[in-house]
């Protein structure tokens, strides 16, 4: 057994006591202090920005919190700025993120292995070792899997079970350790969520602690014992989830109670003005499902949902990177449906994407190509480009952008974050586009450089250009749109405009099941 | 507004702001070193052998020994600009020389159609390559490997090992000795190459978009570019090199020759394009640094052999060049986007 903890009555895993963190003027956390129970599986609640992230990095010692914090786990106290991954792994905290790394082409032995160690005689692996103790994981957990499985063959769902028994696997039987999942249900297709509900609770049954980070509330009033709830950086209050409804779970999130001031999106009618920019009809394809709305030409259109909602999808869509399997989309009046990128930008389309490095930027190209990749055309002459003319559009884009570079022929990778992504908001915006599709537009930028990208995309609107912009940051949809569609699971549930736009009415919107239970 | 504002006081003094102001030191010498290090070879080894090596006769010799190797090396960076390795290139070479050299000799053809018979061979496997790379998902080198062996195998077949000489067009076999102003014609052709070359990568939207493609395959995709198509183009514009420099190589050595197409054959060409790119605009492959390269490993070697080093050093040197080149060319990518990946 473990030292110290019986002697108390109603025993902690682990106390948190005054820990803070900012970034920047942003506090992030700011004094928190509470305790969970051991062997209990307790709810980690929070909106977007509530600190909830922050906590979890400082306690697996990926972000040290600042000194005068303290992080107490079975009686061993920890200054929490002197946490450390490997200090949180000897401690016993094991952690599991959203997406788990497995590995899909290697077997679940493999898998396995490769969070510990390999058995090895003179270097080489003793599979049968390796397989035994694979299948008893397996068989402890109840994981519906076999030891040469290959990973990328099983569902979703114990792909995700596979990586938590890989994080808990070294923790002696008797020994107890705490287990911090975060999100983990977040991308799994719905009917695989029980499955994982149900191992979560066998693992709580053998003792472990569990520290359950979901913005599913159905889910942790059916799976957690207690809650914690954080606010914009502040302890909100821990207390046993029984006796909790959704409603009252969203209120704590939220800060206040909301009269329902807002429109239902079936309640209010487009209205047909003008022409709109955009119509989609009943759109189905991924998540979404019977997915309805219009833009007006110079409105600027949010969507806020949660990871998994089908909110990039819809972006996808509409862009022509992906196909959608029903309903209808026209643009202008025009029935379209876009079978590639180029078809998409060619009707008037542009999409600046959700992760800058990854599909928007050209790392190793100057500051001048990476602004003009998306329309070459207009420069070249006879086949030629002028790179005259390429040169001067280069320098107006800088000029009107406000991208800070010592010239237009540095490479891109020697701007900042913030600089980098106005370049990709002006390659989209220098081909004057009708419908701009914004993902997270402003994700790891700074505040200077966020307002120069909201005046840019401004600028744009009174051409009579058309925004759709997803981002999980609420107070962005509430500062740059003019109304906002919420989406969840894969269906739109409400419509907001006006002062109901608003971070609270989001969160709220975003985390009921359905927007007329919750109020 | 104020957007509005700024796009009328657009400022005029950035766009009079010179191109590329103030070059520092340590960028110059690394632009221009693999220049100095050529001029620094020349030095020693006229130094070494004034009577040999600083003569008329010897740079007239690398003038026209080169050009097929730097137009092999042209084809190289082609698809390396893509992100994508043709090893095949050698063997495609020797086979459009054969292929040239058979339709003269076997078929009586003109040597104009002749010509066009090897160069469009060289385009064919080029597309063979480009399909297999960017439709079928195969690893370039490997996939490029596994068609330069299969070349291999065709051209021993059917040459028989044995070069074909005989009722070639004299035009073509007598080009390595014609010069214009003392410059060799094989040096001219190589020129005219080289700029039609630079003209498609710098000058032309294609070039913009393969060199997206090597940059970032995705953001390339989403930015409306045809991934796909770019890199299987890329590859028939290197078979289609490949197949200039294999009628060029007639004219070089005489004959077509079927021991040409092995990998040791392009290493050279290899160690010049990634030599290039650790000179002219370091961490990108160009045609300037790439003609560099060659000359710079072509006059070294004339160099050490007159100075009568063994030849098996040649593969040594070689062999090292294209290792350290590469190296060297990895920590400059490193500098330019932060990271340096494993080796693919």
């Amino acid at each position: 057994m473990q030292h110290t903890t019986d002697t108390t009555g109603p025993s902690h895993a682990l106390r948190i006591r005054n820990l803070s963190k900012s970034f920047g003027q942003t506090q992030a956390l700011d004094g928190v202090s509470f305790d969970i129970r051991a062997g209990a599986v307790h709810g980690l609640l929070g909106g977007n920005g509530s600190g909830k992230s922050t906590l979890i990095k400082a306690l697996a010692g990926v972000q040290t919190a600042e000194h005068g914090g303290e992080i107490e786990f079975l009686g061993t106290k920890v200054s929490a700025d002197h946490m450390t991954p490997e200090l949180a792994r000897s401690l016993g905290l094991r952690f599991v993120h959203q997406n788990p790394a497995v590995f899909p082409a290697m077997t679940v032995a493999e898998n396995i292995a490769i969070g510990a160690k390999f058995p090895t005689t003179a270097g080489k692996i003793r599979w049968k070792e390796l397989h035994t103790h694979a299948q008893e994981l397996l068989d402890r957990f109840e994981i519906a899997a076999k030891a040469d499985d290959i990973v990328g063959d099983l569902r979703q769902a114990e792909q995700t079970m596979i990586a938590i028994a890989r994080a808990l696997q070294d923790a002696d039987k008797n020994a107890v350790s705490a287990l911090v999942l975060d999100e983990p249900t977040a991308s799994l297709p719905d009917h695989e969520v029980d499955i994982l509900l149900d191992a979560v609770r066998r693992f709580a049954a053998e003792g472990h602690t569990i520290i359950y980070v979901s913005h599913r509330l159905d889910e942790v009033i059916q799976l957690t014992d207690d809650v914690t709830i954080l606010r914009d950086g502040h302890h909100v209050v821990t207390r046993p989830t029984e006796g909790l409804s959704e409603t009252d779970l969203i209120e704590l999130i939220v800060g206040h109670s909301l009269e329902k001031s807002y429109a239902s999106a079936h309640a209010k009618a487009p209205v047909a003005t003008t022409q709109p920019r955009l119509e989609v009809r009943n759109l189905a394809g991924g998540p979404l499902q019977d997915v309805s709305f219009d833009v007006a030409p110079g409105e600027v259109l949010g969507i806020a949902g949660l990871l998994g909602s089908g909110r990039t999808e819809i972006l996808r869509i509409l862009f022509g990177d992906l196909a959608h399997e029903g309903g209808s989309i026209a643009l202008d009046g025009q029935p379209v449906a876009f079978k590639e990128v180029r078809e998409g930008m060619k009707a008037g389309v542009a999409l600046v994407p959700e992760d800058r490095n990854r599909e928007g930027v050209f790392q190793g190209l100057s500051v001048r190509h990476n602004l003009s990749i998306a329309d070459l055309g207009r420069f070249a002459r006879r086949g030629r480009i002028n790179g005259k003319a390429e040169r001067k559009e280069a320098l107006r884009s800088v000029a009107n952008y406000r991208i800070k570079t010592a010239d237009d022929a540095a490479l891109i990778s020697s701007l900042s974050g913030g600089n980098q992504q106005k370049v990709v908001m002006a390659r989209w915006l220098r081909r004057k586009p009708k419908l701009l599709l914004l993902d997270e537009p402003t994700q790891g930028v700074d505040v200077g450089a966020r307002e120069d990208l909201y005046a840019s995309i401004r600028g744009s609107l009174k051409d009579g250009m058309s925004v759709i912009a997803v981002s999980s940051d609420f107070d962005e949809l509430a500062q740059i749109c003019d109304r906002v569609i919420v989406l969840r699971d894969g269906r739109i549930t409400d419509e907001l405009s006006g002062q109901d736009i608003n971070r609270q009415t989001m969160t709220h919107l975003v985390l009921a099941s359905s927007g007329k239970d919750a109020a | 507004m104020t957007l509005a504002k700024d796009t009328q006081t657009l400022p005029t003094q950035a766009l009079k702001k010179p191109a590329g102001q103030g070059f520092k030191r340590t960028e110059f010498i690394e632009r221009a070193g693999l220049i100095l290090l050529l001029l620094l070879v020349i030095v020693v080894f006229s130094g070494l052998r004034p009577n040999t090596f600083a003569t008329y006769a010897n740079f007239r010799s690398i003038a026209t020994v080169q050009p097929v190797m730097a137009v092999t090396a042209i084809a190289l960076i082609v698809p390396l600009i893509g992100g994508r390795f043709d090893v095949s290139v050698g063997a495609t070479l020797g086979l459009s020389a054969i292929a040239t050299a058979s339709a003269m000799s076997h078929f009586d053809l003109p040597l104009v159609v002749s010509i066009v018979i090897g160069i469009g061979a060289g385009a064919l496997i080029g597309a063979i390559n480009g399909t297999i790379v960017a439709y079928l998902g195969v690893n370039s080198i490997i996939g490029t490997l596994g068609i330069a062996t299969i070349l291999g195998g065709i051209v021993t077949g059917y040459t028989n090992g044995i070069p074909i000489s005989s009722g070639l067009s004299p035009v073509l076999t007598n080009i390595s000795i014609q010069s214009v102003f003392g410059i060799p014609v094989l040096f001219i052709l190589m020129a005219l190459i080289a700029a039609a070359a630079w003209f498609l990568l710098t000058q032309t939207p294609y070039g913009r978009n393969l060199a997206a493609v090597g940059s970032n395959a995705e953001s390339a995709r989403l930015a409306g570019i045809r991934t796909k198509r770019v890199v299987m183009q890329s590859f028939v514009i290197a078979g289609s090199l490949a197949g200039v420099a294999g009628v060029l190589q007639i004219g070089a050595q005489g004959n077509a020759g079927p021991q040409l197409v092995g990998i040791t054959f392009i290493l050279p060409a290899l160690a010049a394009a990634f030599l290039g790119a650790t000179t002219w605009e370091p961490g990108k492959f160009t045609v300037q640094g790439t003609l560099i390269g060659i000359f710079f490993l072509g006059t070294t070697i004339s160099g050490l052999s007159l100075v009568g080093i063994q030849p098996w050093i040649t593969d040594v040197f070689n062999g090292a060049a294209v290792v350290l080149a590469i190296a060297l060319s990895a920590q400059l990518r490193r500098r330019r986007t932060g990271s340096l990946e494993i080796g693919s």
